[in-house]
């Protein structure tokens, strides 16, 4: 059964093989992005304090 | 409640968020398992998921400050709309970031004119320009006005074009997102559905609060209410 | 009039230069073309509606005289649609003639469209017309917040004017006219309710 066993190993196992950088990119993304909102949020409200 | 005390319980919650928060990512990027088909990009949905879920709820939070708003003119109400409103855009714009990463590997594609996609980008242009119309208008009670109203046009619109938009494209197939069925995937999927919703919280506090701070500053007496139609003061 | 019916003209110009000579996809687009041509004439037919008036106050005057304001809504929005149609009407044959469309189905259909798609356009632009005009940024704002709104229409409106254009095999014409009423419904009832509370003092 080797030409099964060759069509198998050519055809694979459907998965998406490693694709961290994927991964990487998105979670640095949100994670950047949110904390440079949270960054802006806050001096916002330093300020919003000091004119107070 | 004295400021010392308030100022320690704020900063309790916020560790406490930040823990909630780093938990769930380490259940997403470390102890889920990958995915059959998709093995590990899968788990840009534990992130992707729950900001698109905050994003509809942060603009049906603007949307009912609205309509609330038309009925019962209030400061409060009206900072709560702008601080929806903003955090709609943030989250909006991140959580589709995140979509269309993910779609890279899975679909193929960075974008694809699919309806809830085309419909979240409109609504982001809709948003951008809400938030223009608050630039633009210096007047405090006029500006909170024609919010309202934008908001709502904004709100009503969002059916409409995602039935167009589906309708348009309706000669092609639409991929649809997987379903996670996975116990642990679920259970990795609530964890950050909690987390963002917590984060929601706390921005919308914040933003919130500087919201109302400029209002207060802006009116001549600061516990004015707005002239609305049945001016409360709140 | 004279500058909005040359700005659309050119407008539709530009189109055909920009996507290049090849006939047969500038035929295929020709609804799009023509949607968008009166979608960009539009901001300058609503800044214009409300442009005379805030230089003279007259907004102020309106709110004076006893008249209902849903009543200066509905005179206002239905003469922004009017003004449109007409330059629909006017671009229709350019667009024939410039563009080698024919009519495949009955004008009557077209002219139809042409009518619930402008008044898509004139319920929102009105409403946000009678806001963008007190704000600042005015020429800015009006288009940014008007588009985003419009987009369902513009895809009926322009679908619809494609069938128009290459027949409908598939009867889809109809739904798209269902669309497009409903968006009129649903947004002219919105600008009746909330005209007033936009030009109130």
């Amino acid at each position: 059964m080797s030409t099964l066993g060759t069509v198998l190993a050519a055809v694979g196992e459907g998965r998406i093989r490693g694709g961290w950088e994927y991964v990487r990119t998105a979670y640095g993304i949100c994670w950047t992005g949110l904390s440079l909102y949270a960054l802006s949020l806050w001096i916002r409200s330093r300020r919003s304090e000091e004119r107070k | 409640m004295d400021v010392r005390t308030k100022r320690g319980l704020e900063t309790a919650a916020l560790l406490a968020v930040a823990a909630i928060f780093a938990y769930a990512a380490w259940v997403g990027l470390v102890w889920a398992p990958p995915d059959r088909e998709m093995g590990d990009v899968q788990r840009i949905m534990y992130a992707h998921v729950p900001m698109v879920q905050m994003m509809l709820l942060a603009g049906t939070i603007n949307f009912v400050c609205c309509v609330l708003y038309l009925f019962r003119a209030s400061w409060k109400t009206d900072a709560l709309a702008e601080a929806s409103a903003e955090i709609t855009l943030v989250f909006g714009a991140i959580g589709t970031t995140l979509g269309s990463i993910w779609g890279r590997p899975t679909w193929g594609v960075y974008w694809a004119w699919d309806p809830r996609l085309t419909t979240v980008a409109i609504l982001l242009v809709a948003y951008a320009g809400y938030m223009a119309l608050r630039r633009f208008v210096d007047d405090p009670e006029r500006r909170a006005v024609w919010a309202a109203v934008t908001g709502i046009v904004i709100a009503v619109d969002v059916p409409i074009i995602y039935f167009s938009v589906k309708w348009w494209k309706s000669l092609h197939q639409v991929q649809s997102s997987p379903r996670t069925v996975d116990p642990q995937m679920v259970y990795a999927l609530r964890w950050n559905i909690l987390a963002f919703f917590l984060l929601l919280i706390v921005f919308l506090v914040v933003r919130y609060r500087i919201a109302l701070a400029a209002r207060v500053r802006e009116t001549t007496v600061p516990e004015a209410a707005p002239r609305g139609r049945e001016a409360v003061a709140s | 009039m004279n500058a909005l019916v040359f700005f659309s003209l050119a407008t539709l110009l530009l189109f055909s230069f920009a996507l290049g000579p090849d006939t047969a996809l500038l035929r295929r687009n020709a609804g799009g073309y023509l949607w968008l041509a009166l979608l960009l004439s539009s901001v300058l037919a609503l800044g214009e509606s409300f442009r005379v008036e805030r230089e003279n106050a007259a907004l102020e005057g309106l709110r004076l005289i006893p008249v209902d304001s849903r009543a200066i809504f509905l005179s206002k929005g239905l003469a922004n649609a009017a003004l449109l149609v007409g330059l629909g009407v006017l671009l229709v044959p350019v667009l024939v003639g410039l563009l080698d469309v024919r009519l495949v189905l009955p004008w009557s259909r077209l002219f139809g469209l042409t009518v619930l798609g402008c008044l898509a356009i004139a319920a929102p632009g009105t409403l946000y017309g009678a806001i963008a005009s007190h704000a600042r940024a005015r020429d800015v704002l009006l288009p940014l917040l008007l588009f985003p709104i419009l987009i369902p229409a513009l895809v009926a409106a322009a679908k619809a004017t494609a069938l128009v254009f290459e027949g409908d095999p598939m009867l889809q014409f109809d739904p798209w006219m269902l669309l497009l009423a409903c968006f009129d419904l649903i947004y002219w009832a919105l600008g009746v309710v909330l005209f007033p509370r936009v030009i109130e003092e």
